[in-house]
């Protein structure tokens, strides 16, 4: 009798509870008028009639409750917006990129999601600005452009980057990549056909990463091998520095770092070994595959990508004075380290390609028209009997944080370094 | 009942010495050596070798060794040893006398007798496989035992100074690029990684490397060089960022000394450094051409 009495008081408690719920819900946090959600923001947003009639609606618009996102009253942020325009939508989306992602892309990651989503409607799915590739071509415009013109196509490349790609970040894989190389590549290619195999010398590829040769947005070469192949690659002859493919190990190398790619690049490793300076990573154990990549590559000289890149994966502190410089040395912000360095080896400071380094940028600068300050190896730098004026004197070819690669502030205080007796 | 007192006075007093963190170290310029003993200017010197009374300069750009004595006088050229077609690089000496220079050109490390005599290369011998090894850098431990900074086969080789292997050390994965190695006199190697700004420590007897100190690129460019002053401090010498890195025994950052230029006490892409038992400092001021001495000093 008194445990009925219980339940029917419980029972009330949460009828109770569920009515007010609704209650609120009816009126809102503004307590607007019944029936007036949305509605009442289209009697002024008149323009907005037409964004409901678009195919894709933002749910909280299509609800009618624009309150949703935007105060009606008075906001700090744009647009009357409740929140930060970076933030916002994490109120709900907030599951977009993983804690501890692998790779995410950066503007959903900085809560831009306004550069590929339209907040209210569209007539794309997911409410996206635009539809297909053509979206992510608007900042990839690049790779865009080489997609374009590749001779050989990845077909799912020119029909939806997502088919590989996830748009906001990738738990577990790099590259926003939904599944991992060469799972991601399995998913459509079939490796136990024995016209596989023999394409890729009875090698057990499907355990390799796929990129390693091919060039999953297409290229110039058959197969969509990167538009530079290596030449063993190109005549199919893996085992000139693998083992046998019915070994214990097929992808195992025969020699270890320089001592493998030696055996046919001699000359330019020994040409390399006879100078005086050596760029030390040719001679560690990773050897010429710290910059270059053994099989094929989009870069001229197989390198493993952009030269900047690569110069920078060690000589970072170098590309960030470029950087913070105010003036841009331009065969840096090119990305052309190779036209002042030699990459393997040089008799010179700095593996400068040229002896002195008033004939290194003379290759762009003429000089002698720039100042008619006298440079060269019979004049003696005032500050050090032991060195003589060159371009380096006043300028760090890489940048300061002041004009012209300068390293004083001005030229006043440029000059008095040497000339003394003007020093304020 | 007083002599309990005393002796809990001077244990607190010890105890706050041991447990105060060490002041940074102040380093005094000495004096700065322009050339050899035939007044040949240093050209590009990157190498450089402590003793208690006397430093050589691996004078790389003039492919010779040249011998400083240390007096209140100051530094004095004693000898020069030409080392033609060579490119040294790296130099230390031990307690004979005896030089030994990397040569950056041949990747080999050659032996002189304190006169200058050249005894031959280092041929080491009974490596365990891999064979193959690429010194980058060597220092000489207290006993006179050579240890060989191998990035080929990514070891640190132990040596004794005739080649015969007595044991290595596998070099921890995941680095960047290891320049540099310095043995301190308690037998600790210490690993110094110029692209990530690491420096990795193994005890005597430790079968691996363990890291002592990351994040350092927040305070240098790019170090190459490593050496430990009496109290077991680390100094780094920044060649990329021309200046002096201090790092204490635990790894922290102790501090950044000097900066780049021209003037006494300013460096233009330093080298080698080394430091003596009296803690004077000596650095290769490679691109000033020039080789400067400091004194370090408890602050």
């Amino acid at each position: 009798m008194r445990s009925r009495k219980l339940i029917v008081v419980m029972l009330l408690v949460v009828l109770t509870l569920c009515l007010f719920s609704a209650v609120v819900q009816a009126e809102g946090k503004f307590k607007l008028k019944p029936g007036a959600k949305g509605k009442l923001c289209l009697t002024c947003h008149a323009a907005f009639s037409a964004k409901m009639n678009a195919k894709h609606v933002h749910t909280p618009l299509a609800q009618g409750d624009c309150s949703g996102c935007h105060n009606p009253h008075a906001s700090n942020h744009g647009m009357l917006l409740d929140a930060d325009a970076d933030s916002i939508c994490y109120n709900c989306h907030d599951n977009v990129v993983p804690e501890g992602a692998v790779s995410s892309h950066q503007v959903a990651a900085d809560g831009n999601c306004v550069s590929c989503h339209d907040p209210h409607s569209s007539d794309n799915p997911a409410n996206l600005v635009k539809g297909g590739s053509d979206l992510c071509f608007d900042c990839h415009k690049e790779l865009g452009e080489k997609i374009a013109l590749n001779k050989f196509g990845h077909s799912p490349v020119k029909k939806n980057c997502l088919t590989c790609h996830n748009p906001h970040a990738s738990a577990n894989n790099d590259n926003l990549l939904k599944a991992e190389e060469p799972a991601v590549c399995l998913n459509c290619h079939k490796t136990s056909s024995s016209g596989f195999k023999l394409r890729h010398m009875n090698y057990p590829v499907e355990q390799a990463r796929c990129s390693t040769c091919h060039d999953p947005h297409g290229s110039n070469s058959g197969a969509i091998l990167a538009d530079n192949v290596h030449e063993p690659i190109r005549k199919q002859m893996c085992n000139q520095c693998h083992n046998e493919p019915g070994s214990a190990q097929p992808f195992a190398v025969k020699k270890a770092g320089f001592e493998l790619c030696q055996g046919c690049h001699y000359d330019m490793i020994n040409e390399a070994f006879a100078k005086n300076r050596l760029h030390w990573p040719l001679v560690d154990e990773t050897g010429c595959i710290n910059c270059h990549t053994p099989h094929a590559s989009s870069e001229p000289g197989l390198l493993r990508g952009k030269m900047a890149d690569v110069c920078g994966s060690c000589h970072a502190d170098t590309l960030a004075r470029q950087d913070r410089s105010q003036t841009k040395h331009q065969p840096i912000s090119d990305g052309e380290c190779s036209t002042c360095h030699s990459p393997h080896a040089s008799n010179n400071l700095f593996l400068q390609e040229k002896k002195s380094t008033v004939d290194t940028c003379a290759q762009c600068h003429d000089w002698q028209t720039h100042s008619t300050h006298p440079i060269g190896p019979d004049v003696i730098d005032p500050r050090n009997r032991n060195v003589s004026l060159d371009c380096l004197s006043c300028h760090r070819t890489h940048g300061t944080e002041y004009k012209h690669f300068l390293y004083y502030q001005d030229i006043q205080s440029l000059c008095v370094q040497c000339h003394t007796k003007y020093r304020r | 009942m007083r002599y309990l007192f005393k002796y809990t006075i001077v244990a607190f007093l010890l105890g706050i010495m041991f447990a105060a963190p060490a002041a940074a170290a102040k380093i005094r310029h000495q004096g700065t050596v322009f050339v050899d003993n035939v007044d040949l200017a240093l050209n590009h010197p990157e190498g450089v070798a402590c003793s208690d009374n006397s430093f050589v300069v691996a004078d790389t750009g003039n492919s010779q060794v040249v011998r400083y004595s240390i007096s209140v006088q100051g530094f004095t050229p004693e000898a020069t040893f030409p080392l033609p077609g060579t490119s040294p690089i790296i130099a230390q000496t031990n307690a004979a006398g005896d030089i030994f220079v990397l040569d950056g050109k041949s990747r080999t490390i050659i032996r002189m007798d304190r006169d200058g005599q050249v005894a031959g290369k280092l041929e080491p011998k009974g490596l365990p496989d891999p064979k193959s090894f690429v010194p980058r850098s060597f220092k000489l431990d207290k006993d006179g035992n050579i240890n060989l900074l191998d990035i080929f086969s990514q070891r640190v080789l132990v040596l004794k100074v005739d080649g015969t292997y007595l044991r290595h050390l596998p070099l921890p994965e995941g680095h960047g690029f290891f320049s540099d190695l310095a043995i301190s006199s308690q037998g600790i190697t210490y690993l110094l990684d110029s692209v990530a700004g690491a420096i990795y420590a193994a005890n005597p007897g430790a079968e691996a490397f363990e890291l002592l100190s990351s994040g350092l690129k927040e305070h240098m460019n790019f170090p190459t060089s490593i050496a430990i002053d009496s109290r077991g401090e680390l100094y780094l010498s920044d060649q990329y960022g021309s200046g002096l890195v201090l790092v204490g025994r635990d790894g922290s950052f102790q501090g950044r000394k000097f900066g780049m230029g021209w003037e006494d006490g300013q460096f233009y892409y330093p080298a080698q450094l080394c430091i003596n038992d009296s803690d004077t400092l000596v650095i290769a001021d490679r691109d000033n051409n020039r080789v400067q001495v400091f004194n370090i000093m408890d602050e």
